[in-house]
C-alpha cells in the first residue's frame, strides 16, 4: 500500500494516477504565480502544506467555527468559505471523516475573485482538491478496517490485530512505531522500528495508567489519552474501550501531531471494532463498561448526576430531587433510585426537596 | 508580558480555556487566571503530580520546548515548558482546537518554535 505522501503526490502531480490534468498543473495553468498555498489540515494541525513561506497558516479557530456552515447543507451541496485578507483570497472547504473535521485551503493572490468565471474555476479546483483528499483518507481508513488474515498462510491467532498495526506504520515514512500494551506496561506487540521501543513503550504505559490515578483525584475525571509532543516527534497513547489494553503511536517529522492524532483514532476504532465483533482483543476478553452515574462538565465545577430519570431520591430517604440537584451529587450511585415523574416519586412516599423544589 | 498578564491574555482570547496557570518546576502556582474566578490549587497539584510521573519515567524533559496533553471526557490539561524553571498549565474544555491554542501560544511566546507544527 503506498504511503499517504505518495498518494497525495499522485493527486498533486498526477504521477501514475491517470488524472488527465493534475491539480498542480491546473492551478499553475490558471493562476500561475497567483497560487500561494495549498493545504490539508485537521483541528490538530496540518497534514500537508505547500507554497509561499510568507503566507500565514489558516486560522484554526475560524475554520472550526465555519464548520457548521461548511458541512450543514444538503448532502450533495458543495460549500466553500471564501475570505480575503491582505489582498489574498482563501477558499476553505471541509469534510468529516471518523467524526473529525478536515479542512482544505487554497490561498491565492487574485485581484478580482468576485468575477464569476474566476470564482467558478476556483471552486471547481477547490472541490477537486477536497474530494481527492477525502477519497485518499477514506480509502486509508477503509483499508485499516478491512483487515483479514492473509489467505494461503497458516492462520495467525492475532493476525488481524497485527495487520491493523502494520497499516498504521504504512501510512507514512514518518510513523516510527505502533504498539499494543497491557495495563502493566508490558508490550504485547510492536510494528515499526524497534530500537528503544521496548523501554519507551513500557514507560508510556506506566505514564498513562498512573496519570489516570492522578487525574481521578478530581471526582469523575478519567484520563482517555496522553500525548507527548516535542519539536521532533509526537507520541500518543490511549486506552482501547472495553479492554485493559492501550494503543500507542509514535510519529516524527513536521506534521507529527496531526498524524499521531489521526492514526491513533483510526487504529483505536479499528481495534475496538474488531474486539467487539470477536469478543476479545489479543486474547483479552472485552467487557461492557458500566454506564457512569455521574459526569463532570468542567475542571472547576463539581460532578453532577447523569440522569436515568427526571427525579432522583436516596434509597430509604424521605425526599426526592431534580436530576441536576447537587445534594445527591456525591452519593454512591448504587444507593439512588430514579423516578420517571414527580407523581411516581410522591406515590413512593417521598416529598420534594426544599432546595431544588422539583 | 508578565506571567499574570500572559495567563489573563490566554484565558481572554481562547474561549475553550478555563484556566491558565504558570507553575514552578516543583508544582507551585506562580501566576494564574481562571474564567470562573475559582481556586487552582487542586489542578496545580494534579499537574505537578503528572509532571513528576513523566519526569520519573524520563518521558518529559522540562529544559526543552515540549508539551504533554492529558485528555478526559470533558476536556484536557496541557502542560508546556516555558523555560527550565517554569511551566504553563492550561485547563481546556471540549471543543478546543490544538491549532488555535498553538497559535495563541506563539503570540505569547514568539521566540519559541511551534512544538505541534
Amino acid at each position: 500500500m503506498p504511503s499517504f505522501e505518495m498518494m497525495l503526490e499522485q493527486i498533486l502531480l498526477g504521477k501514475g494516477s491517470g488524472v488527465s490534468e493534475p491539480l498542480s498543473g491546473a492551478l499553475k495553468r490558471t493562476y500561475g504565480r497567483q497560487l500561494l498555498t495549498l493545504s490539508l489540515e485537521s483541528i490538530h494541525g496540518p497534514f500537508f502544506t505547500t507554497g509561499s513561506a510568507d503566507v500565514p497558516p489558516s486560522d484554526g479557530e475560524r475554520n472550526f467555527n465555519a464548520l457548521p456552515s461548511l458541512t450543514g447543507g444538503p448532502k450533495n451541496e458543495k460549500r466553500f468559505f471564501f475570505t480575503m485578507s491582505d489582498r489574498r483570497w482563501e477558499v476553505l472547504s471541509a469534510f468529516t471523516l471518523t467524526t473529525s473535521p478536515f479542512f482544505t485551503t487554497l490561498t491565492l493572490d487574485i485581484s478580482d475573485p468576485a468575477s464569476a468565471p474566476i470564482r467558478s474555476r476556483l471552486f471547481k479546483l477547490a472541490d477537486y482538491f477536497t474530494v481527492q483528499c477525502r477519497k485518499l483518507l477514506q480509502g486509508y481508513c477503509d483499508a485499516v478496517f478491512r483487515q483479514q488474515p492473509t489467505s494461503g498462510q497458516p492462520a495467525d491467532q492475532f493476525g488481524i490485530e497485527k495487520s491493523i498495526l502494520r497499516k498504521i506504520i504504512d501510512f507514512s515514512a514518518h510513523v516510527h512505531c505502533a504498539v499494543l500494551l497491557d495495563e502493566d506496561g508490558f508490550i504485547i506487540h510492536t510494528e515499526g522500528s524497534s530500537g528503544s521501543v521496548d523501554e519507551l513503550g513500557g514507560a508510556l504505559a506506566r505514564l498513562f495508567y498512573r496519570s489516570n490515578h492522578e487525574i481521578a483525584r478530581l471526582d469523575c475525571a478519567d484520563c482517555h489519552a496522553v500525548t507527548i509532543a516535542d519539536q521532533e516527534y509526537t507520541i500518543r497513547i490511549g486506552r482501547l474501550a472495553g479492554t485493559s489494553l492501550a494503543f500507542a503511536v509514535s510519529v516524527e517529522g513536521p506534521h507529527a501531531t496531526s498524524f499521531a492524532h489521526f492514526l491513533h483514532k483510526v487504529a483505536s476504532e479499528a481495534l475496538t471494532d474488531h474486539a467487539w465483533r470477536t469478543g476479545q482483543l489479543w486474547g483479552v476478553a472485552v467487557a461492557e463498561l458500566p454506564e457512569p452515574a455521574r459526569i463532570r462538565e468542567s475542571w472547576f465545577s463539581p460532578p453532577r448526576l447523569l440522569p436515568h430519570g427526571k427525579f432522583v431520591g436516596k434509597k430509604g430517604g424521605k425526599s426526592f430531587h431534580a436530576a441536576n440537584c447537587q445534594i445527591l451529587a456525591k452519593t454512591d450511585p448504587s444507593l439512588l433510585q430514579w423516578f420517571k415523574s414527580r407523581a411516581i416519586a410522591i406515590e413512593n412516599g417521598l416529598r420534594p426537596c426544599g432546595a431544588c423544589n422539583p | 508580558m508578565t506571567d499574570q498578564k500572559t495567563c489573563e491574555y490566554i484565558v481572554t482570547n481562547a474561549g475553550s480555556v478555563e484556566a491558565a496557570i504558570i507553575i514552578s518546576g516543583s508544582g507551585l502556582p506562580l501566576a494564574w487566571h481562571t474564567a470562573r474566578d475559582t481556586a487552582v490549587d487542586e489542578v496545580s497539584s494534579i499537574s505537578a503530580g503528572l509532571l513528576a510521573i513523566a519526569r520519573e519515567l524520563h518521558l518529559f524533559d522540562t529544559t526543552s520546548n515540549a508539551s504533554m496533553i492529558f485528555e478526559t471526557a470533558f476536556g484536557a490539561i496541557i502542560i508546556r515548558t516555558i523555560d527550565a524553571d517554569s511551566l504553563l498549565v492550561l485547563c481546556l474544555l471540549n471543543g478546543y482546537s490544538f491549532l488555535t491554542i498553538n497559535r495563541l501560544l506563539q503570540k505569547v511566546y514568539p521566540n519559541e518554535s511551534d512544538v505541534h507544527q
